[in-house]
């Protein structure tokens, strides 16, 4: 017998010689002898075993599992074990595992080793196949300080790149960039807009939408809102401002910043979504209806947002 | 409606106020919402909600994963559509275990199917999807746990639910500074192989830096030996272009085209009678009262029937 059938009755009868097996095994310890590893892989069905793994040491190619009571032979306890070479790479420590265990003092073995969840139930299959995936990285034209991306496609099939960029001290920006389908390339970063003291945060990134007429609407967070009757002076300015109230609604709507620590606050409600923006990261943010300016303005294609034309500098 | 005078609607009362909430529209105007909610008892599970008709339906839970955690996990749901196939992903830590589930609707939200576990066993979340058109979906999701296994990660889930193989796109680290990997369609499949783009933030020692992958996806015919396969290659993945109808001839017009009457596509149109030109291998085919299986599609302004499977023989 060389292979072990997953078939209750095959299983018997190696299980019926291992209790004699194993009694040999006992005695043979104790008197401080051991068993030649063959010997012991070839004969022994050897102990279901469950366990976490704590360490894994790279010289000797072992690894350390604390594992549960093997009800009649051995107490809960971290052994060091050597494993199957296959099996070696996928081992870290926190993984859950279970397997059948081998050997004796000095050279025990883990054989048929399944990753599991911490309720030791198997994780999804491991790959059967390869899903030949073709990466190809492209040149960000976002540089070192740069954070909070979104990629977003646009009705009108366009697809933009947008993050925010540390301009040094408390500036930050928000930066648009366009895919270049033909040339398989991000075109020029732009910046929409450019602030002290936005809220910059790795979970709270800006959002961006863009209509099929080619306009875009972008939503940001700053700390502090702004007050409504700040001067404005161009229309670029006034865009920027229905912007920033936008991201201070949403944020009002999130309570206050969270700065590194999270805290509770209390239950939120939604706001209405519009349909208009499909797929928007956050419906908040992209409820805010143009004001009456921005109804008045010329439908203009090309204008897309003032704040991607017009950049603020 | 953007800009109109209705006065904001509630969906839900308690929500999970530091998730993602995610979004997707359907042809007909219809959208999609999917956030945590926020329960009695602190449970955070994924909910939906359909906007409808000017409304918002009553939220349903997606997957009653049981997930009490008193404080927002930030780790919100993400949504993605084709005609009226949506792809839902999130991450639970229900049981104190951290898993990555993945289900699709086949009717624009109205009915998901049980959800699949997709993740490697130390998930952190942060996940996004696209759903293709020949109805398979693609998901990725950052994983924690050793260097073997951390990084961002990307499946397939064919159109018939099988779980591919995980990839990794980038390796990454498990803190916060790396922020959540964004992913986007560029093409979908038409004669050569659909193609995404994925954003990232990679955490240096002293500094960020986004990066950007673009992410061609596998010749078809390379999933051919597999079973069940389709679309097994670029020419069935094409045909799946348009919306699937059921439906029966009602007239065949003197210019050859047809009228077909059909019941709803879900997210896309309600039951209607279309006039439709045939396809040069349906000319004639189609009597009147005949019953079919077929893809409609609007090229330029008139709407085409094609890819027709006949249902048994013909009224009369």
């Amino acid at each position: 017998m060389s292979t072990y059938r997953p078939s209750t009755i095959v299983r018997m009868q190696p299980l019926m010689q291992h209790s004699a097996m194993r009694s040999l095994l006992l005695v043979l310890a104790l008197i401080g002898g051991f068993i030649a590893p063959g010997h012991a892989e070839t004969a022994d069905p050897g102990y279901p075993l469950r366990g976490v793994v704590t360490r894994k040491l790279e010289e000797k190619k072992l690894v350390l599992v604390q594992h549960q009571e093997i009800p009649g032979f051995m107490r809960a306890m971290t052994m060091a074990f050597s494993v199957p070479d296959d099996v070696w790479p996928q081992l870290a420590p926190g993984m859950h595992l279970t397997a059948t265990l081998h050997g004796s003092r000095g050279n025990w073995q883990l054989s048929q080793v399944t990753l599991t969840d911490a309720n030791f139930e198997p994780l999804p299959p491991p790959p059967k196949d390869d899903y030949p995936v073709k990466i190809t990285a492209l040149t960000a034209p976002a540089t070192t300080g740069s954070e909070g991306s979104t990629i977003t496609r646009g009705a009108d099939g366009s697809i933009w790149l947008s993050w925010l960029q540390n301009d040094g001290e408390d500036l930050t920006s928000l930066q648009l960039a366009r895919y270049e389908p033909a040339a398989q390339t991000w075109g020029a970063a732009r910046t929409v807009a450019r602030g002290p003291d936005w809220f910059v945060n790795w979970a709270d990134f800006p959002a961006l939408a863009v209509e099929a007429n080619g306009r875009l609407t972008a939503v940001w967070f700053i700390n502090n809102p702004l007050p409504m009757h700040r001067p404005t002076t161009t229309p670029t300015t006034a865009q920027a401002t229905r912007l920033g109230s936008a991201a201070a609604l949403t944020k009002a709507a999130h309570g206050p910043p969270r700065r590194g620590s999270r805290r509770r606050v209390r239950p939120l409600s939604l706001c209405r979504c519009n349909p208009f923006t499909a797929r928007a990261s956050s419906p908040c943010g992209s409820t805010v209806a143009p004001n009456a300016a921005e109804k008045k303005r010329p439908n203009n294609s090309t204008a897309a947002c003032s704040a991607a034309t017009n950049p603020i500098s | 409606m953007l800009g109109g005078d209705e006065p904001d609607q509630l969906i839900d009362d308690s929500v999970c106020d530091c998730c993602q909430t995610s979004l997707t529209g359907f042809p007909n105007g219809d959208v999609l919402v999917a956030y945590r909610a926020r329960r009695e008892g602190e449970v955070r599970d994924i909910h939906t909600s359909l906007f409808q008709d000017g409304h918002w339906t009553e939220p349903r839970i997606l997957s009653a994963d049981d997930w009490q955690i008193n404080g927002c996990p930030v780790n919100g749901p993400q949504l993605d559509s084709n005609s009226g196939d949506v792809s839902a992903v999130w991450f639970t830590g229900a049981g104190g275990i951290a898993r990555v589930y993945a289900t699709a609707s086949p009717d624009a939200g109205a009915r998901f199917l049980q959800p699949q576990r997709i993740d490697l066993g130390q998930p952190l979340g942060r996940l996004d999807t696209v759903q293709l058109r020949d109805g398979s979906r693609i998901v990725t999701w950052l994983e924690g746990g050793s260097e073997t296994g951390a990084g961002i990660w990307l499946r397939r889930i064919s159109a018939q639910d099988e779980i591919g193989p995980p990839v990794r796109l980038a390796t990454s680290s498990a803190s916060r500074a790396s922020g959540f990997p964004r992913l986007a369609l560029l093409k979908d499949y038409d004669a050569t192989p659909a193609q995404l783009l994925l954003s990232y933030t990679r955490d240096g020692k002293d500094s960020t830096q986004v990066e950007t992958s673009l992410i061609t996806l596998p010749d078809l015919s390379t999933l051919a030996n597999r079973k069940p396969c389709l679309p097994c290659d670029e020419q069935d993945a094409n045909a799946t272009r348009g919306y699937p109808i059921k439906g029966r001839i009602t007239e065949v017009l003197p210019d050859g085209r047809v009228n077909v009457k059909f019941g709803e596509i879900p997210g896309v149109m309600h039951a209607a009678t279309l006039t439709v030109t045939l396809e040069a291998d349906l000319q004639a085919k189609l009597p009147a009262g005949q019953e079919l299986l077929g893809r409609i599609e609007q090229r330029g302004r008139d709407w085409w029937l094609f890819n027709v499977k006949l249902l048994g023989a013909g009224l009369r």
